[in-house]
């Protein structure tokens, strides 16, 4: 048994317990048994996890994107209920940098959730995605919601990727801000 | 009548169900299937996480809390992936007027079978 | 009248017309998929009016319902996605009312 399976098999036993709000012995050896039978019954591709956790980096991480999780709900909002037509959209190709699995499905669920984009496709092996973007309709539009995609792989590295990773998306954001 | 802590959970559910309303009018309003998923997707999850914390803050348990906290993770981490198989799925089908988008760098017509998988 | 009943029907107006305005979307359609995203919305709709439901009552007995409710709209959204034929709409194209 490696340790993403074990560390599953806890998770799950420890959701277990949470949904059933109590924590006796029976339950504890129930959960253990469920949990066992998915992680073996029901096999996941192996994943690799984070190698590197920066905790202040990840705090940053959740408040940003709370933050924009907020401004994106009260975007939609507006758009939504003000009497004039719905602004053009764009579909647009972002390349990624990360090639990870894990980091790369995480960036693309936090992009869903903040302002304007939603995720079409991923190419896991070109480290492409592509986007649909609402309210775009001038090349200044377009040019930041390719900077927020990547502002958004930026925040997710510096929380999560390897020191490889983090650099380079680094270096990508200083290029764009020069 | 009531204390500080259920003006505050009044003030989030309320909050909350607004975002829901306003969702749902994006959802009826806008004019083509990508962006009523935007609508779907955001103020819902947000309205969803505002009503739900309302309840944490209202319940004042630790056991209650730690349910709604695996809800709200719950709902973070599916709304986008229920949006993104529906866009995909959209997309595929044909279903996406390209001529209405500002920029359309579309993805391969078969895009490869590796790394798309359910 | 408390301040929670004063809450409670609020977001029980709110969340009403949340369900009707999502109804009038799951009628009109056109495709299977406006349907769903719709229909997830109106899930979420009523998730929510469960949650003001529990708030209002002090009542936890309901957070299971929530949790398995939640899971439930997931799942439905993402069958459906997954079985939507990519090369036709379908017939459900035309907006159709029974």
């Amino acid at each position: 048994m490696n340790k993403t399976r074990f560390l599953a098999i806890i998770t799950l036993t420890i959701l277990w317990l949470l949904l059933w709000a109590d924590v006796t012995r029976i339950l504890v050896a129930g959960g253990l048994i469920v949990a066992t039978l998915i992680v073996f019954l029901f096999p996941f591709p192996a994943l690799n996890l984070a190698p590197v956790v920066r905790p202040l980096r990840l705090i940053a991480l959740v408040a940003v994107f709370l933050w924009d999780m907020f401004l994106a709900s009260l975007q939609v909002a507006w758009l939504a209920i003000r009497p004039q037509r719905l602004p053009s959209a764009a579909l647009i190709e972002v390349p990624l940098i990360t090639g990870s699995d894990m980091l790369q499905v995480l960036t693309a669920e936090l992009i869903c959730l903040v302002p304007g984009s939603l995720l079409i496709e991923l190419d896991s092996e070109g480290k492409r995605m592509w986007l649909h973007v609402m309210n775009v309709s001038s090349p200044q539009s377009l040019a930041e919601a390719r900077k927020m995609a990547h502002d958004q792989e930026y925040r997710v590295l510096a929380a999560l990727g390897s020191q490889d990773e983090y650099d380079q998306a680094l270096a990508r954001r200083e290029a764009a801000q020069a | 009548m009531s204390n500080l802590t259920d003006i505050v959970a009044g003030a989030f559910l309320i909050a909350g169900a607004s975002f829901a309303l306003v969702a749902a009018i994006g959802v009826a309003r806008f004019p083509d299937l990508l962006n009523r998923m935007h609508a779907g997707t955001k103020p819902q999850t947000f309205g969803l996480l505002l009503i739900l914390t309302g309840l944490a803050i209202r319940l004042d348990s630790w056991r209650a809390g730690l349910l709604i906290a695996i809800l709200i993770v719950f709902q973070m981490l599916t709304a986008p992936v229920s949006a993104h198989m529906v866009g995909r799925a959209a997309f595929r089908a044909g279903l996406v007027n390209r001529d209405e988008l500002y920029v359309c760098e579309a993805p391969d017509e078969e895009p490869p079978a590796e790394g798309h998988t359910v | 009248m408390t301040f929670m009943s004063v809450v409670s029907v609020i977001c029980a107006v709110l969340l009403g017309l949340t369900g009707l305005v999502c109804m009038s979307r799951i009628v009109r359609g056109p495709t299977m998929l406006d349907r769903t995203v719709a229909s997830d919305v109106f899930v979420a709709a009523t998730v929510g009016a469960l949650a003001v439901w529990a708030a209002v009552r002090k009542d936890t007995n309901i957070l299971p319902i929530l949790v398995s409710l939640s899971f439930v709209a997931f799942m439905g959204s993402v069958a459906i996605a997954r079985y939507t034929k990519p090369e036709a709409p379908g017939p459900e194209n035309q907006s159709e009312v029974d």
